[in-house]
């Protein structure tokens, strides 16, 4: 999988690479639209992770340029930038999602492989984790063909925790993510709590050890 | 009460005034005067028949005679012998007439002649009924010429009004159409009267200083915006990376949680008064509609944990199909903050009531068994340190902003927030 990260805070852009880089995902950086014109014009790439302000100009129009070519790259708009206009603009473009920083890596993670698996897919694709299906557009899992019956709480926990493969999720990281009340004291137990739920549901249809528990961190899922 | 209405009202008292006294005082000063013509006129008479009688060089019995014919021809007056102990007198009688045949008011004049040397009482009469008749419709005239008279001044009043107010009407339009963020400026136009033009020269002034410290300030917002979510983001990036390092040794990793907590807390902090300014520097609130139950029972399923956790008894009331005038991104906002503090300072097994209606919405909350200070509930920062101290803030000025209340009551074991939308 190739990404293009365009983004003028370079110590970011290196922080995004380091997160979602791996065996089967290569990361290219642009810190300028002309950077980032030269690249999208040269190869094509699975998912554009785009600032808007950039040192010579709006981001948008990397995205005005990969439309008018009808390219299918798919594009995440990350902005600093949350006004409503801002965000309808970029949509309207053709951008696949739009994500306000400061964002949790974890966060960009997910919406990256979403992207992606649209792009490439058109939605009828299933992401494989040994014998873990998960059927993205239809919020489905499977073990080995049998249906995990999972909250909608503990499928956006199972999304978060497979897109970020291998990286240790924070505890406080997960709950911000589950929408919880993040300030509150107890928010990690709820964590907690909903990990567990998910492992023995897993456990149960034999896909056991895959979520590891990271003491005083939070939590690592990793295939065999 | 309109400015017309302002100027007309001691206009109008006046005129009633007026009319009130003027009508009665023309009818009476009219009648007096035509009485006055009329006594004179039987004081004459009465002179005539005196001197005319005297001419005649009557004897006694011719006299007498000659009066007993006068008598019973009853042509106005009537004779008798004697002097009389009273003063001349002038009276008004109804009396039967044969020749009218009904009652007609009669002025009759009393008095005394000397007709050969000997004392008469004389009773001179003239039937006053046409007299009457005449003053009221000359009353009548006046009457309808003063009306006439103040209609036509209000009429033209009415008229010249709207046509002078006509250029004002237009800039209030105009004003009221104005909105800061607007591209398009308030431009003066020139309405002919000079005081108006003087208030649209100053209301352009004025807009236009209004919309540049706007754009000022939203540029301002857009920095502070920007210049300090990067700097989070580039500190979250660094710790979610460090987090990923092999051999984190638990202390390491508690204080990394920490620091990745209170990073969490100032990027909410941040968020929560950037929302309050962009709510408080004057933009007008966008149109649209909003479903309340909706978003309600959107809000209420992403804190589905904590509302089990505390084993809260959930009541949502809602009104089928109501919908409100309002951008739907404010709408959750409001009642997003709403519900998250009735959860938050709730205990457990408590109790949420939620009401929502076309015009009105509560969210009730047991709590602490003590009514909250109302002075201070919404200010900023001045939670109980369960939350950040801004929602209540935030919710308030999201209604203020909509021309909306937000109160709170007590209402033992409930703290009730009420939000009342305008009918």
């Amino acid at each position: 999988m190739n990404l293009l990260i365009v983004e003028d805070e370079r110590s970011l852009a290196d922080d995004i690479r380091a997160y979602l880089e791996g065996p089967e995902t290569r990361c290219h950086i642009a810190g300028t639209v002309r950077d980032a014109l030269d690249l999208v014009l040269d190869k094509e790439f699975d998912c554009v992770i785009l600032d808007l302000d950039l040192p010579d100009g709006n981001g948008l129009s990397v995205l005005r340029e990969l439309k008018k070519q009808g390219r299918k790259d798919g594009v995440v708009i990350v902005s600093a930038k949350d006004a409503l206009e801002d965000r309808i603009e970029g949509l309207r473009i053709g951008a696949d999602d739009y994500i306000v920083k400061p964002f949790h890596l974890a966060e960009l993670a997910v919406r990256v492989q979403a992207t992606v698996r649209r792009a490439l897919f058109d939605g009828h694709d299933l992401l494989h984790f040994d014998e873990l299906v998960i059927d993205l557009p239809a919020h489905t899992a499977k073990v080995n063909g049998i249906a995990l019956f999972l909250t909608p709480t503990e499928f956006q926990l199972l999304r978060l925790l497979t897109a970020s493969k291998d990286r240790v999720l924070p505890r406080a990281v997960i709950a911000e993510h589950l929408a919880e009340d993040a300030d509150h004291e107890r928010a990690q137990d709820l964590v907690y709590a909903h990990v567990n739920n998910l492992k023995r549901k897993l456990a149960d249809v034999g896909y056991a050890d895959r979520i590891h528990t990271v003491y005083g961190v939070g939590y690592r899922f990793s295939t065999t | 009460m309109k400015l017309l209405h302002r100027t007309r009202r001691p206009f109008w008292i006046y005129a009633a005034v007026v009319m009130v006294l003027s009508v009665p005082t023309y009818y009476l000063v009219l009648e007096r005067q035509w009485l006055a013509d009329i006594d004179e006129d039987l004081v004459v008479q009465k002179k005539k028949l005196e001197h005319g009688l005297n001419e005649g060089h009557l004897t006694d019995v011719e006299l007498d005679s000659a009066i007993a014919r006068l008598n019973a021809l009853d042509v106005g007056f009537q004779l008798a012998e004697g002097e009389r102990s009273l003063p001349d007198h002038f009276s008004t009688v109804e009396r039967d007439d044969a020749f009218h045949g009904h009652a007609e008011p009669f002025r009759t004049y009393t008095s005394t002649i000397h007709v050969n040397g000997r004392p008469y009482m004389i009773a001179v009469s003239r039937v006053i009924e046409e007299t009457e008749e005449l003053i009221t419709g000359i009353a009548i005239i006046a009457c309808i010429t003063l009306l006439l008279l103040f209609g036509g001044v209000l009429l033209l009043d009415r008229v010249t009004a709207q046509r002078i107010w006509a250029p004002f009407h237009d800039m209030l339009s105009r004003l009221k159409h104005f909105q800061v963020d607007d591209v398009e400026p308030f431009r003066a136009a020139s309405t002919g009267v000079s005081e108006f033009d003087e208030l649209e020269v100053e209301l352009e002034h004025l807009t236009a200083r209004n919309m540049a410290m706007y754009t000022e300030q939203r540029r301002f917002t857009e920095n502070a915006a920007h210049e300090l979510r990067t700097p989070i983001a580039l500190l979250q990036g660094k710790l979610e990376r460090l987090f990923q390092s092999k051999d984190l040794t638990q202390e390491q990793a508690t204080l990394l949680e920490e620091a990745g907590n209170v990073l969490g807390r100032m990027h909410r902090s941040h968020e929560g008064l950037l929302l309050l300014a962009r709510l408080e520097n004057g933009a007008a609130p966008r149109i649209g509609i909003s479903d309340p139950n909706a978003i309600v029972s959107n809000v209420l399923t992403q804190w589905d944990d904590r509302i089990r956790e505390l084993h809260l008894t959930l009541v949502v009331d809602g009104v089928a199909n109501a919908t409100w005038r309002m951008e739907p991104a404010m709408a959750e906002i409001l009642l997003g903050n709403l519900v998250s503090n009735a959860i938050r300072h709730n205990r457990a097994g408590g109790r949420i009531t939620i009401g929502i209606s076309p015009t009105a919405c509560t969210v009730s909350n047991t709590g602490d068994a003590a009514p909250l200070d109302p002075t201070q509930l919404f200010k900023r920062f001045a939670g109980s340190g369960k939350g950040l101290g801004l929602g209540l803030a935030i919710a308030q000025r999201v209604c203020e902003r909509q021309g909306w209340s937000l109160t709170y009551a007590y209402e033992a074991p409930l703290h009730v927030f009420r939000v009342a939308l305008p009918n």
